[in-house]
């Protein structure tokens, strides 16, 4: 009786210390909420191509969505029109038209070219894109590229712009995207 | 007689045991606090970071307060990010707390944090290492996110 006693006590006290003992993860304090800083806001894309045969021969392109990413939807979206067999040199001017004056945001992918890469994917179109602009690491922007067309046809180009700061490897895999515009393109 | 120290003994074990076990969470936010950690790893779907960051961690009581540390990368730019382990010491959250500065250096460490914040599953806990894994991660939804971290 006075073995089985003793055993009670000391299990009770077992539990007893365990229970006053062990924190739960409802006593932590509550971890707060991740501060999520938007990317640059970019509302116009502008895309100018010079002929480089004859440069009074001058196409562009825009895309502009007036209040940025999410919201309302555009208002202006160009079809990038180019003659064949012919070589394009090419201008990306991105602004913030959200604030007066807008803000060239290009100029600040510029500036902090290291940390910014353009992307293009052609799609059913025989465009081709080379860039020929480089940041302080030798690795391409895109901010100026040449764009080669050759057979006439109705397809896409993509154009992204990734962020990636402290990651740029040259490719567009790392990083986030800040802008992409998927353009109908009509070589013609 | 000997049937009771056999028994204060036992007794006694089960309790440390249990202590330690249910304590996990303590005792991995102990190691880590207190320290400077340097990231070893840090990979996105296998492709590694250019940039590996290391981290200030003050002393801090995560049943108390909101545990902090810095996330400090090789130009000296530095964001603030709350941590925490939970789950029987299973999980480990980073939380970014910047905001962005308009300044290079500390804006890349402040974005750099911001995507690596997320919860992570403890996957190795050592005095002075430790792995962790994601697929959740802020900037990288979806993608494996793997973060070793030894201590100087």
């Amino acid at each position: 009786m006075k073995e089985k006693t003793i055993k009670l006590l000391f299990a009770t006290l077992a539990v007893a210390t365990i229970w006053t003992s062990c924190k739960k993860d409802k006593d932590l304090v509550t971890v707060p909420q991740p501060v999520i800083n938007e990317s640059e806001v970019i509302t116009t894309l502008k895309l100018t191509f010079v002929d480089s045969s004859n440069t009074s021969n001058i196409k562009y392109a825009t895309f502009r969505d007036p209040d940025g990413d999410g919201g309302l939807g555009y208002d202006i979206f160009d079809t990038i029109k180019l003659e064949p067999n012919k070589t394009w040199l090419t201008t990306i001017i991105l602004l913030n038209e959200t604030v007066s004056p807008a803000d060239t945001i290009s100029n600040e992918v510029l500036e902090e070219g290291v940390d910014h890469l353009f992307c293009f994917s052609p799609t059913g179109t025989s465009a081709t894109v080379t860039k020929t602009d480089l940041d302080a690491n030798a690795l391409p922007i895109g901010l100026q590229s040449k764009w080669r067309t050759t057979s006439t046809g109705l397809g896409t180009m993509q154009v992204e712009l990734r962020h990636q700061p402290g990651v740029k490897d040259g490719s567009c895999t790392p990083g986030n995207t800040d802008i992409d515009v998927v353009f109908q393109t009509k070589i013609q | 007689m000997k049937k009771i120290l056999i028994l204060v003994t036992s007794t006694v074990l089960t309790v440390a045991i249990l202590f330690t076990a249910c304590n996990k969470t303590k005792m991995y936010a102990n190691r880590l606090d207190g320290g400077e950690w340097h990231i070893t790893e840090l990979s996105v779907d296998g492709v590694t970071e250019a940039e590996l960051p290391h981290w200030q961690i003050g002393e801090c009581d995560a049943y108390k307060e909101s545990c902090t540390g810095d996330w400090e990368n090789h130009e000296g730019g530095k964001g603030k990010f709350a941590w925490q382990f939970r789950e029987k010491g299973n999980k480990f959250e980073i939380s970014n707390q910047s905001e962005l500065t308009g300044e290079h250096k500390q804006d890349e460490a402040i974005l750099q944090c911001q995507n690596f914040s997320g919860v992570y599953e403890v996957k190795e806990h050592k005095k002075k290492s430790m792995t962790f894994e994601t697929s959740s991660a802020v900037g990288f939804s979806g993608k494996k996110v793997v973060m070793k971290i030894e201590k100087e």
